[in-house]
């Protein structure tokens, strides 16, 4: 009957750039605002308990902090995915791949 | 009440965070449970429904949701690995339910409409054709709260004389409404044979939406788990006592033919806190009952709740049938053997009888403030 849990949060979560960060449940990820001009968000991002930290999210388009964040269980986020536009999984792994090569090839020239 | 992001998916242009970009956090891991099963553990989070208003950014009750895939699904008598926000537990017991909801009209072009409380799951209509030869036909839609529209149900009503007519609906299952423990539909199986144990009464339908007389969905009032690994103790024999906690575990009698196991719950003093019958658990358990773990019947006769400690029977399990249940036996060489083949490998050694003890248990109920953490609430992922 249940594949797993999920947990949400009970409240609406308001954020600015004074108050710009919210910690998940047991700190085990975190959101961070780091540029926010009243009509869009430039720059955020994802940190994790693991200190590792997502790509830059923002964009001068970016008017809301929408994400899918990993891939659990088959169901709701594959639904969730299937309507991308911008950054459906196929295209956000030929970003990454086309940067490491892009970074590869910095190095070799200098 | 409304004002909360369930039953919806983030927005089209929402940002993909890949497995890759964050692999300790979001790449799944594999985690033993009791019998040395592996299961996949995976863990992510979504954020959905987020605007931005009046200079600054909102993300409504319910739009961050963090999801968690462990060994719920496999049953709470096989010890199984979960993660609770990046913390390992082990999962114990749910506490099942059907959720039904009465004489209730589903619109068109709205929100779904949920069969308990908010945050239980709904229903949405989804596709209808107009009357063809007093014909009507349409789909209603279930849609559980994290936004996955899950199973399609055909409501077909006649007005002609080879249908159903409206007039002879039935009136329904269920005498009341609300949460129905233990369920009147007990399901068995996979998750996508959940919706078996849905069923809906449809009245009327039309462009505007559906008049449901009756309708029913699995649910899930509360689970147990433990931050604590279980005492696996393979022979207890009668009279003889296993220390857990601040309790000890004493087994009182022990019939290895009829499969009952008298146990008790001691204080230090040795005071008996708390005493039950277990069982019966024998070949032919396993055999009726493939799923035994899915039943709630069975598998609380098979356990010993007191307060914060659980002792249950140490059922066996067998990997070859589909992975599910803790069904035939795996012998002293380490492999599976067939229900028909298997005498004298069961829980009952020839002097005494193998125990699982749980301790430090919580019950966390689902779509309560979290004790730990009253920001956060408990969902579950796929009902």
């Amino acid at each position: 009957m249940m594949v797993g849990l999920a947990i949400e949060n009970a409240e609406p979560i308001v954020l600015d750039s004074n108050n710009n960060e919210f910690d998940g449940p047991r700190g085990l990820f975190k959101i961070v605002v780091d540029e926010f001009n009243g009509d869009t968000i430039p720059s955020w991002h994802i940190e994790n308990k693991y200190e590792e930290t997502s790509r830059e999210l923002g964009g001068n388009n970016c008017k809301s902090l929408d994400a899918i964040v990993g891939r659990v269980g088959m169901f709701t986020f594959e639904d969730a995915i299937q309507q991308l536009i911008w950054t459906n999984p196929t295209r956000v792994n030929k970003i990454m791949q086309e940067n490491h090569r892009l970074k590869k090839e910095l190095e070799k020239r200098i | 009440m409304e004002n909360n992001a369930h039953y919806m998916l983030p927005s089209r242009d929402a940002c993909y965070v890949d497995p890759g970009e964050m692999p300790k956090f979001l790449r799944s891991k594999n985690m033993p449970n009791r019998h040395g099963v592996k299961r996949m553990m995976q863990e992510g989070f979504m954020i959905r429904q987020s605007y931005i208003e009046s200079g600054k950014i909102v993300i409504p009750a319910g739009g961050l949701i963090y999801f968690e895939n462990g060994g719920e699904y496999f049953g709470p008598l096989n010890s199984e690995p979960v993660s609770i926000a990046g913390e390992e537990a082990v999962w114990i017991e749910q506490e099942e339910a059907m959720v039904v909801k009465k004489d209730f009209f589903v619109p068109f072009d709205d929100r779904p409409v949920p069969l308990g409380e908010d945050g239980t799951i709904s229903l949405q209509p989804f596709f209808y054709t107009d009357s063809y030869f007093g014909e009507k036909a349409g789909f209603l839609r279930f849609v559980f709260a994290n936004g996955h529209p899950g199973w399609e149900k055909r409501i077909v009503l006649c007005e002609s004389e080879y249908g159903k007519y409206v007039a002879n609906i039935s009136t329904g299952y269920v005498d009341e409404e609300g949460m129905q423990t233990p369920p009147p539909i007990q399901y068995f199986g996979n998750p996508f044979d959940a919706h078996n144990s849905t069923y809906i009464v449809v009245e009327n339908l039309g462009p505007k939406g559906f008049q449901v007389k009756e309708a029913g969905a699995p649910e899930v009032n509360w689970f147990k788990i433990s931050y604590t690994p279980p005492i696996v103790v393979d022979c207890v024999g009668e009279g003889e006592t296993v220390k857990a906690g601040e309790y000890r575990i004493k087994v009182i009698s022990c019939h290895q033919e009829s499969g009952i196991v008298t146990v008790a719950v001691l204080n230090t003093s040795g005071e008996i806190l708390s005493q039950k019958e277990l069982g019966p658990l024998t070949l032919e358990t396993y055999k009726k009952k493939n799923f035994i773990h899915q039943n709630m019947a069975v598998r609380n006769s098979l356990v010993l709740d007191y307060e914060n400690i659980r002792v249950q029977l140490d059922t066996k399990y067998n990997s070859i049938l589909g992975g599910i249940g803790p069904t035939p036996l795996i012998d002293e060489n380490g492999e599976n053997i067939s229900v028909t083949d298997a005498k004298g490998i069961s829980t009952f050694q020839e002097n005494g009888v193998g125990l699982v003890i749980y301790t430090d248990i919580e019950k966390v109920p689902l779509r309560r403030p979290w004790k730990k953490d009253s920001r956060f609430v408990f969902q579950t992922h796929y009902t």
